[in-house]
């Protein structure tokens, strides 16, 4: 049985039998230096847009800029996608480290291994089901958003613990050769200038210190520079309107829709189909001086603004439209409410994390704020919202929300 | 960890230790938030996706690209045209799997 398992072990590779100067230490510093810097971009924003859901007192967020979250979360996506090619990189370049001997020397080495392993587990997981994710795949058998968010702090704390632990050796293979030329140092081992170069690897790919792996270095850094570049040339345009023309492999045209827009969620899919286009509906406005209900012709009565806001999905596609209809602090002041009152929106949807969402008192007083009941000009589409939805300024789309049944004002029930 | 101890690359003891510490303390209110924010029964689907998506890459997809560098590159005698081929397989291996997902998010 042992013998059997030390057979098997003999047969794997050792971190000598990779050659390739791919795996230099040199290498390995840069495209971690780029990942780790997509790695705190993701991080920074993706708290931003966790903050607009689930909004704490010390750190509120305000309307202004309007154009805030549309970059942000565009971001937050962007870099997602750069971290397909700088992950499948980062691990390309460590992966002889997989198999040093022996597999555990003490318990701070295990520890150390354990640390690593989590990380890669937890970025590789944070890339796959994010990328699924705004490919709308919802196939995890897990709520996508909270499980992100959890796994988020454990990227970040095992990249924290990561360069603690590997600082030394990050200095030393930015520090050796900046031109990348030379000899030097793999995967934490120094190897000799002129050293003995295992023979047979299985990537090998000749002398390491020569012109040779110099080659074989840039050639690699400058791959992954191009396949980064490409990747969000061809995905940023779900965001950038130039590159609209290239975004081949974007998830979504975010002029792809009814009205020109893009729809997230249809009516049908939220099933309010049957009672969004009853013509009975009446918004429900509650406040500190009672309850009214407006009927759609009411609403068109009252005062009509136009807004152009962008709607900013936080699957990372957004797109600007000219909303048109009433200021919610008008509502706010009809019902009996301040003007910079928080108000509780309520949808048609029976079901759905995204039913309800709360507008701050700050984002209330704003003059772009709406109930928007029209679009570039028209009637609001049943995708859209028909016959009433939120639009504010610097707002994540799933918190803009469509077929509002109810609002409440300043926390009256 | 002592800071005396962990010299290395001219980079002062204080430095790794702060960052390995403050690593340890977020990465522990990443398991509260795993206890508190996250419900019990997506913990199994969440651990076998963060399992399985290491098994693939290590297991698969690693091994798939280390072969293929033996195979092809290991016959290749030029070393500029090793790295074109290095750089296409990279860029286009990359864009494929981006494909690869878009095309199963069109067929649903």
């Amino acid at each position: 049985m042992v013998s059997a398992a030390r057979r098997i072990l003999d047969r794997v590779p050792r971190p000598e039998d990779f050659t390739s100067a791919v795996h230099d230490e040199r290498v390995v510093a840069r495209v971690g230096v780029w990942f780790g810097a997509a790695i705190v971009i993701l991080f920074v924003t993706g708290l931003v847009s966790h903050l607009h859901q689930n909004p704490v007192w010390w750190l509120p967020f305000g309307p202004e800029p309007a154009w805030a979250y549309r970059v942000t979360q565009g971001l937050h996506v962007a870099a997602g996608f750069a971290c397909v090619p700088l992950l499948l990189a980062k691990l390309y370049a460590v992966y002889p480290r997989l198999f040093v001997r022996p597999v555990v020397t003490g318990w701070r080495h295990g520890l150390e291994r354990a640390s690593v392993g989590l990380l890669v587990a937890a970025t590789v997981f944070q890339v796959v089901t994010g990328v699924l994710n705004v490919f709308q795949l919802y196939v995890f058998g897990f709520g996508f958003t909270r499980v992100h968010y959890a796994t988020s702090w454990i990227v970040f704390g095992a990249v924290l613990v990561h360069v603690g632990v590997q600082l030394p050796a990050v200095v030393r293979g930015l520090a050796s050769g900046g031109d990348l030329s030379g000899s030097g140092v793999r995967g934490g081992h120094a190897v000799p200038r002129g050293g003995t170069v295992p023979q047979g690897g299985a990537d090998d790919v000749g002398p390491r210190g020569s012109d040779e792996a110099q080659t074989t270095r840039r050639g690699f850094l400058g791959a992954v520079a191009v396949a980064t570049l490409t990747l969000t040339a061809l995905t940023l345009g779900q965001t950038w309107r130039p590159l609209r023309p290239v975004a081949l492999l974007a998830p979504r045209d975010p002029e792809a829709g009814p009205q020109g827009l893009a729809v997230n969620k249809t009516a049908r899919g939220a099933g309010v189909v049957e009672a969004a286009t009853d013509p009975g509906w009446a918004l429900e406005l509650v406040g500190p001086g009672g309850a009214v209900r407006l009927s759609r012709d009411d609403l068109l009565a009252l005062d009509q603004h136009e807004a152009v806001l962008p709607i900013a999905c936080v699957e990372g596609w957004s797109a600007t439209a000219r909303w048109g209809g009433v200021r919610v602090r008008d509502l706010a002041a009809l019902a009996g409410g301040r003007p910079d009152d928080p108000v509780h929106v309520q949808s048609l949807q029976a079901r759905g994390s995204y039913r309800e969402s709360d507008l701050p008192g700050a984002y209330v007083a704003h003059e772009d704020t709406l109930l928007a009941l029209r679009l570039d000009g028209e009637d609001l589409a049943l995708d859209h919202g028909f016959p009433a939805r939120i639009i504010a300024p610097n707002r994540p789309g799933v918190l803009q929300t469509k077929w509002v049944a109810r609002l409440v004002v300043g926390g009256a029930a | 960890m002592n800071g005396g101890e962990v010299a290395g690359g001219g980079v002062p003891g204080w430095v790794r230790v702060t960052l390995v510490t403050a690593g340890l303390v977020v990465l522990a209110f990443g398991a509260w938030t795993a206890l508190t924010w996250v419900p019990a029964r997506w913990w199994a689907p969440w651990a076998l996706w963060l399992a399985g998506g290491v098994a693939v890459h290590d297991g698969v997809l690693a091994p798939l690209i280390v072969v293929l560098g033996w195979v092809v590159l290991g016959r290749v005698r030029s070393p500029r045209l090793r790295e074109v081929l290095r750089g296409i397989v990279l860029v286009l291996g990359t864009l494929a799997l981006v494909a690869l997902v878009a095309v199963w998010a069109g067929a649903r």
